[in-house]
């Protein structure tokens, strides 16, 4: 076990570490300049190139590699060219909301997209099974700031039930919180209200056209007052006799 | 009856929690802004960005501001008096100034952001230049001397951004080169900048400073006593115009500074907001061609590009159809300034696409590509480039546009290679019409004549002898004389074709008043009426 713990650790730091020069290059890769922003759009040349040579901006790539690398290592994330605030803080600022929409983001995905799907199948080639298909094309379909921009004019400017932007962090009070997050986060899970709703369906529609299901179904309909002894003799016999599986098939 | 208490007690204090406002008890008020652009940096000597000279108005003070007359007054002086040869200055500084930090504004604090901002600025150039040595006298009072008389030590202090000369902490402004961002923002402004709630990205929180002690003259434009009458002022950074337009109309915001052309009719039809420019002064809109690479290298084709640019239409585009938002002019200086003048412009206008395929000819046009560098994320440059790009067309030019965000524009242009080769040949921009006021504050009067010069490298020794003269002039008639003289070449070599001047509007909440018509949004003198 240890040596099976040991191997995978050992497999990931190569992985890591092409991780890490991918994702450094990719600042190379990347429009813009960083000494142009900091600069300013009036800046002469030699502004902006004395602006790059205080950042080391021109250093070479492996240089700059190897000391980002180092710092990644030891937990130095560094600071931002812009702000100078510390990398870790910039991220721990963003941590709270971040979360904060994912999960519930993650709630109302769920809680609407399984229930969508279950009705769908249950109700399968129905009203119902066309409205929540349909619901789901939308759902793909139509690009979330749309989405966000519809339920903003909606709640936010004609109704004025919701904000229309902003973030109250959870310390504020959680009403507050969760008003702020409503409108995003129905914004940002349509897609997976939409996702779910299909795999749900699907999945069901699978599990209800398996044997056990319709037996299942027979059953409870037989123990109902419309059963009769005529019905009885004619439930096909159980699948887990040989002559049950043939007569099935 | 306890259990009736503790219960009561509980909901009480569940309540509290749900519903807290964190904010409801730090101030009284409140004001939420939506500038046009985020401040990345927060150094007003690093940086020539308007957002970032908005930022520094706020917590730095200045020496010396214009006045609505554009003539300097005493802001943190008291005075000052000139020597007889008109080489020294000597400065005093008020009573009472004080950094948010509780120390004192002195002398050395002054002669440190002097010194750093000189490095920097075109005018603290100049004036190094001319030997400009400064010396404290006392912990009140300094003395500024050159090697030659000139009263551009008066301009060049009082001269309203990119960059204005805002004084920091000695232990700021000595320790940070003028290329690094000073690590903290501590001034002795009106408002004091909150770190703690600063969010990149997200707010920046300004709190009254109950230390500073402004003039007691009423205020007038950057000038006068800045009585800062709203407790708080947060900084509401919102990249997605949609949103901010909706959040305004929501009054979730309480003034946008940039909202967009096509959303204006919008905002203007509601009867709880006002939109409309601060002040007359605007920006003023222009393309550069590249003097490097054909065809701009041929003062013909800039003839052509010239006639093909009709500002009625270019700025009906970008800066809406109210005419009032806009006017047409020829000047190389800011309009309405007093350095305007549209001498050698005549042959510029009216459009006439027939003359420019002369003139296209007469420049050996050959169908090189005309590199249209187009910022797509900048609704005032794209829309320029998007009325030009046709016309130019239209005369024959081979257009081919390449569109970006703005910050890679903005690289791009460094480069000078030929347009097919990652260059470029023309690009839009604008500037506020008060960096055109003089020969020595908007970029593209850097003619210099070496790779320094401003990006596409017109180069002019002449202008650059003017400016040197400019200087050095003793009187405004002198002055105008030269910037007329430098209006002249300009018009005949064409390094830059003129748009014209145009005003983008703020809008804000009726509940706001006060705002001063500054080209830059300033908030002293601003309440919120209840």
């Amino acid at each position: 076990m240890t040596t099976f713990i040991l191997k995978r650790i050992l497999a990931a730091i190569p992985v890591m570490v092409f991780v890490a020069l991918f994702v450094f290059s990719l600042l190379y890769l990347t429009p813009g300049d960083p000494a142009l922003v900091i600069a300013g759009d009036r800046a002469t040349p030699d502004e902006i190139e004395r602006v790059r040579e205080a950042l080391g901006l021109g250093r070479p790539y492996l240089v700059r590699f190897g000391e980002w690398f180092l710092a990644i290592v030891q937990g130095d994330l560094g600071r931002s060219v812009f702000s100078g605030v510390p990398v870790s803080d910039l991220i721990l600022q963003r941590l709270e909301p971040t979360v904060s929409l994912m999960v519930v983001t993650l709630a109302i995905a769920t809680s609407v997209g399984v229930p969508m799907g279950v009705f769908a199948a249950w109700r399968a080639g129905g009203w119902v099974d066309r409205i929540v298909v349909s619901a789901a094309v939308l759902g793909f379909s139509v690009p979330v700031f749309v989405t966000g921009y519809a339920l903003a004019w909606l709640f936010a400017r004609e109704l004025q039930w919701l904000p229309v932007q902003g973030y109250q962090p959870v310390s504020g009070g959680f009403v507050p919180w969760f008003r702020h997050l409503l409108l995003p986060s129905l914004a940002v899970s349509t897609v997976y209200v939409a996702l779910i709703a299909r795999i749900t369906r699907s999945a069901m529609l699978e599990v209800l056209g398996q044997d056990y299901i319709r037996t299942a179904t027979l059953q409870r309909a037989c123990r109902s007052a419309a059963c009769s002894t005529s019905t009885r003799s004619r439930t096909p016999p159980s699948r887990s006799s040989p002559s049950s599986a043939s007569a099935w098939r | 009856m306890r259990t009736c208490f503790e219960a009561t007690f509980g909901f009480a204090l569940a309540g509290a929690l749900l519903f807290a406002d964190p904010h409801a008890a730090l101030a009284d008020t409140i004001l939420k802004y939506t500038p046009s652009a985020e401040p990345r940096i927060l150094d007003p000597v690093v940086t020539t960005a308007a957002v970032v000279q908005e930022h520094a108005y706020l917590v730095y003070d200045t020496l010396i501001s214009l006045d609505a007359d554009q003539r300097p007054q005493p802001q943190m002086l008291e005075g000052w008096s000139v020597s007889q040869d008109g080489r020294a200055y000597t400065m005093t500084l008020r009573d009472g100034l004080t950094f948010h930090d509780g120390s004192p504004v002195e002398t050395n604090d002054v002669i440190a952001s002097i010194k750093r901002w000189s490095q920097r600025d075109p005018h603290g150039v100049r004036l190094n230049a001319l030997g400009m040595r400064l010396e404290a006298l006392d912990a009140k009072r300094f003395s500024v001397t050159l090697d030659q008389p000139s009263d551009l030590v008066l301009t060049a202090f009082g001269k309203m951004s990119a960059s204005a000369l805002f004084v920091m902490r000695e232990e700021e402004a000595a320790s940070t080169p003028p290329t690094e961002s000073v690590r903290q923002v501590i001034g002795s402004g009106p408002y004091r900048f909150v770190s703690a709630e600063y969010r990149p990205g997200a707010r920046m929180v300004y709190e009254k400073f109950a230390g500073y002690a402004p003039r007691k003259e009423p205020a007038s434009f950057f000038a006068g006593g800045k009585v800062a009458n709203i407790d708080r002022i947060e900084w509401v950074i919102m990249p997605d115009a949609t949103t901010a337009v909706s959040a305004l109309e929501a009054n979730e915001i309480q003034a946008y500074e940039s909202p967009p052309i096509d959303l204006l009719p919008v905002l203007q039809s509601n009867p709880e907001l006002v939109v409309r420019p601060l002040g007359n002064l605007g920006q003023f809109g222009y393309l550069r061609p590249n003097f490097l690479h054909p065809p701009f290298d041929k003062v013909e084709a800039r003839q052509a590009l010239a006639l093909l640019v009709d500002q009625t239409e270019v700025l009906s585009v970008a800066a809406g159809a109210d005419p009032d938002n806009w006017q047409v002019c020829y000047s190389f200086f800011s309009c309405g300034g007093v350095n305007e003048n549209s001498a050698g412009t005549d042959g510029l206008h009216p459009r006439n696409v027939e003359k420019a395929k002369e003139l296209l000819a007469q420049a050996g046009y050959k169908g090189e590509p005309v590199t249209l560098l187009v910022p797509g994320d900048n609704v005032v440059l794209n829309a320029f480039a998007s009325v030009v790009e046709p016309r130019l067309k239209e005369a024959g030019f081979n257009v081919d546009v390449q569109v970006s965000d703005f910050s890679t524009m903005i690289a791009r242009r460094s480069n000078r290679n030929a347009p097919g080769s990652g260059g470029w040949s023309l690009f839009p921009m604008w500037n506020y019409t008060f960096e055109a006021d003089n020969p020595l504050h908007a970029a593209y009067f850097n003619m210099t004549c070496n790779e320094k010069a401003f990006f596409g490298w017109y180069c002019s020794q002449e202008i650059e002898d003017l400016k040197a003269k400019w200087v050095l002039a003793k009187s405004p008639d002198e002055r105008k004389a030269i910037t007329s003289r430098i209006q002249e070449i300009m018009a005949a070599d064409l390094p830059i074709i003129p748009i014209g001047k145009f005003s983008v509007p703020i809008a804000f909440s009726t509940k706001v008043d006060g705002l001063l018509d500054t080209p830059i949004p300033v908030f002293w003198n601003a309440r919120i009426a209840d």
